[in-house]
């Protein structure tokens, strides 16, 4: 296996395990209201990282595969660019609903709804360039154009991307510990996996005991939930993202159907370089994400937000983020230390 | 196809005329904050943290806007320029690699600093975060510019060979990091983009210092007057760095600044061309100004001007368009010395009235009698000033734009300066359209739709609570 295009590969399913979380944000947020909190608690501090990893993954790939570009280009750059344009509107929703007065013309609940739309679509663009990329269905064979109708000619198409939203709509239920109708998490969670790996088998993609353990695991975890509802974000987290990674290895070296990935790699010392960029930056970027998730679940242990429930204005944006600086009573004491108190200690 | 290629040229000018406004904020916004945080710490003043705190829930929305714009930018770049991402991809894209890391450090420190920020009990770390959230963002900008400088002046390959084969070779990555005019263009456009970032903020302040009182008053002056240094600072390197860039124009990009002169003159005493336009090859309604050309570039009315540094010296096919550039370089110029003027007044009223300096001199009678006259009024609370800021506010953000334009339009028609066409390297596809048009569209009410949010949400602050005033 190749280093870069393993490299690249894991960068993939990083940047597709965040998206798909925020997909199951989506999801929460449509189906329970309730889940606001929970949810704004998660990816509020997060948006701004996943929104990074998109560029990190875009860069990337323009540095291994250059002449690939074109290609993708002509065959995408519809999708790619509404995609974008959502992306913006993803990010404004989100923040807006944070940061939303009470009494104003558009609510919280209303706001994150059009994120939830919005972001739906975003991710609904993505898998279909992903799977397109990695199938070839809908390129022509001088790789100039893209056809919808070709696209969905295939009904292991609709398959595949069905199958991945109902596995995710399934998962939202144990990643943020939703409590309405959580039967629905194993029913949809399987139902889900049975018709994304039948998609994948039926496009030719390969698959084999790996992929079955994985979609095991994924099914055990939403069963684990209904049953006790317990579990823990991190397992999830990392079986979407070996479940990613293990889709893009079984499948290695493939682009458009029948093209070698291998063939539009980026032969000049650019290629080195970017390793050891890789490699510095790839650390640093590891130390900032263990210190973001340290710093996280801090706050998580601690309680931080449940004391401000009681202090008027909008319960649900009270409890979230930094826009909770300002209800906080005596959080700035005058002689500068002000997180030294005992009640601040607490929080 | 030609209209294709002024499509996607248009489209991407367009986002980035907007992502550089997001920037220039996105930049300022965290040294502000930073040095707000910093003071509130280090003299225990509560007001300064209130003013930190207020920056940084601006300093979010805007990211969220900045973030998707970059985005955009950086798929624009991919998309509408394959052929070019292509060369980049294969020479030098090393610093847009790089910026990604730079990216990252500000949108995971900003995270933290912003939604875990009572959880931190030692606020000089809490602090630190700020630092690292105002390095990533300025070197997000550097790295960006080294990619600049590579299209202005393009090092790390063999140039000629590419020019006959079409092929890459003698590749070498780092050059990219190094060329000609990179450290002077990161300078010059840090700095701008700082100054220009400073000096909107030091317009919004300067308004809400005319149109408030009390401790709401003393809130902003105190926001102003943090903002006033860091304009003078990058204002003073702004100048000095511009005038190296004009310099560097002239040894490594002597047609552009031929066109940026609007000159076809050679030798000695070759005059400064004002103003004007370009018809049948020859400048008029200009004003020209004997021997200041040779003058402004060796120190000597007399001193000699290339035959490379005259329009004359290139193929007509090659030259940017000359009426356009050459206008937008003298408006940058003509405002960016009004604005050193008047920023050099208003520093010398600011330390007339400074404390230490005023106590010093007030025995003396000139000085007194200087201080008497209105205009040497606390220049904070001179409504005049303060007036007077606001226009170099808006003055400010058009100084940035222009200057951009001129840097752009003028390598015009070369995207890789002396390489390769802007033509050559544009996506015909005509499915960039529709999507493009509703991108612009899109970017026109998203700005204002923002600021409206951001001054909303900061209106909906109560300064005295706060400040846990009268609780």
């Amino acid at each position: 296996m190749n280093l870069y295009i393993m490299i690249n590969y894991v960068i993939l399913a990083v940047l597709f395990t965040f998206l798909l979380t925020e997909a199951m944000s989506v999801f929460s947020f449509i189906y329970d209201k309730r889940s606001i909190p929970t949810v704004k608690k998660y990816l509020d501090p997060i948006w701004g990282v996943i929104g990074t990893f998109a560029v990190f993954f875009i860069v990337n790939t323009e540095v291994l595969y250059p002449s690939i570009m074109p290609s993708i280009d002509y065959l995408y750059v519809f999708p790619i660019l509404l995609a974008t344009l959502l992306f913006i509107a993803r990010n404004l929703f989100l923040v807006f609903s944070e940061y939303i007065w009470k009494n104003a013309k558009f609510n919280q609940l209303m706001l994150v709804r059009i994120y939830s739309l919005v972001t739906f679509l975003v991710l609904l663009i993505l898998i279909s360039v992903f799977l397109s990329i990695i199938s070839g269905m809908g390129a022509n064979s001088t790789l100039t154009a893209f056809s919808v109708a070709g696209f969905l000619s295939n009904p292991a198409v609709p398959g595949f991307i069905a199958g991945a939203f109902l596995t995710v709509f399934g998962l939202s239920f144990v990643f943020y510990g939703l409590q309405k109708t959580k039967f629905l998490s194993p029913a949809f969670t399987l139902i889900g996996l049975l018709v994304f790996i039948l998609s994948m088998r039926a496009l030719n993609l390969t698959t084999n005991y790996i992929t079955y353990i994985l979609a095991a695991v994924i099914f055990a975890l939403s069963v684990l939930y209904y049953l006790t509802g317990k579990a823990r974000r991190e397992v999830i987290f990392i079986a979407v993202f070996l479940s990613i990674l293990s889709i893009n290895l079984l499948n290695y070296g493939k682009v458009f159907g029948e093209k070698v990935l291998a063939s539009y790699l980026n032969n000049s010392a650019v290629s080195s370089a970017a390793l050891a960029v890789t490699a510095v930056g790839g650390a640093l970027l590891t130390a900032f994400l263990l210190f973001f998730l340290y710093m996280y679940r801090r706050s998580d242990n601690k309680e931080d937000y449940d004391e401000n429930s009681n202090s008027g204005g909008n319960e649900i944006s009270d409890k979230i983020g930094i826009a909770n600086l300002y209800i906080m009573s005596n959080n700035n004491k005058e002689d500068g230390k002000e997180h030294k108190t005992r009640k601040n200690r607490k929080r | 196809m030609t209209n294709l290629v002024f499509f996607d040229a248009g489209l991407m000018g367009y986002s980035l005329a907007v992502h550089i406004l997001l920037v220039t904020i996105g930049m300022t916004l965290p040294i502000i904050m930073s040095i707000s945080e910093f003071i509130s710490i280090k003299y225990r003043n509560k007001m300064y943290d209130v003013l930190a705190k207020r920056l940084a829930n601006a300093l979010i929305i805007f990211f969220a806007v900045g973030t998707a714009s970059g985005i955009v930018v950086a798929v624009e770049l991919f998309v509408l320029w394959p052929k070019f991402i292509s060369v980049l991809g294969q020479v030098g894209i090393l610093p847009l690699y790089m910026e990604v890391f730079a990216f990252f450090t500000e949108a995971i420190f900003l995270g933290i600093y912003i939604y875990f920020w009572n959880k931190f009990r030692s606020r000089m770390r809490h602090w630190v975060l700020s630092v690292f959230i105002s390095i990533g963002a300025v070197m997000s900008g550097v790295f960006i510019t080294m990619i600049n400088a590579f299209m202005n002046t393009p090092r790390g390959f063999n140039i000629p060979y590419y020019l006959s084969t079409g092929k890459i070779a003698g590749v070498n990555p780092l050059a990219v990091l190094n060329t000609p005019t990179t450290w002077v263009e990161i300078g010059h456009v840090v700095g701008s983009t700082i100054f220009a970032g400073s000096a909107f903020f030091l317009a919004f302040f300067a308004y809400k210092l005319l149109k408030t009182e009390g401790i709401e008053r003393n809130f902003y002056r105190k926001a102003a007057q943090i903002s006033a240094v860091i304009v003078i600072i990058s204002i003073i390197l702004t100048v000095i760095i511009g005038i190296e860039s004009i310099t560097n124009l002239m040894v490594y990009q002597p047609e552009k600044f031929a066109a940026l002169e609007m000159n076809f003159n050679s030798g000695p005493h070759v005059s400064e061309v004002l103003g004007g336009f370009l018809v049948n090859n020859k400048p008029v309604d200009s004003i020209n100004v004997p021997g200041l050309m040779s003058f402004l570039a060796t120190g000597s009315l007399n001193g000699i001007i290339s035959s490379n540094d005259s329009l004359s010296a290139y193929a007509k096919s090659t030259w940017p368009p000359v009426s356009v550039v050459h206008n937008t370089f003298d408006i940058m110029v003509g405002i960016g010395v009004l604005i050193g003027v008047l920023m050099a007044i208003f520093l010398v009223i600011w330390l007339l009235n400074v404390k230490k300096i005023r106590d010093r001199f007030i025995s003396n009678k000139l000085f007194r009698r200087i201080l008497s006259r209105k205009i040497f009024l606390d220049p904070f609370d001179n409504p005049l000033v303060l007036k007077t800021l606001i226009v170099i506010g808006v003055l400010a953000a058009f100084l940035l734009e222009d200057g951009w334009v001129t840097d752009e339009v003028g390598r015009q028609p070369w995207i890789i300066y002396n390489v390769m066409t802007v033509s050559a390297a544009a996506n015909t596809s005509s499915s960039v359209i529709p999507v493009g048009i509703a991108m612009i569209a899109f970017y026109v009410v998203v700005l204002p739709v923002t600021i409206l949010f951001v001054r909303r949400v900061m209106k909906k602050r109560d300064l005295s609570s706060e400040l846990g005033v009268g609780q």
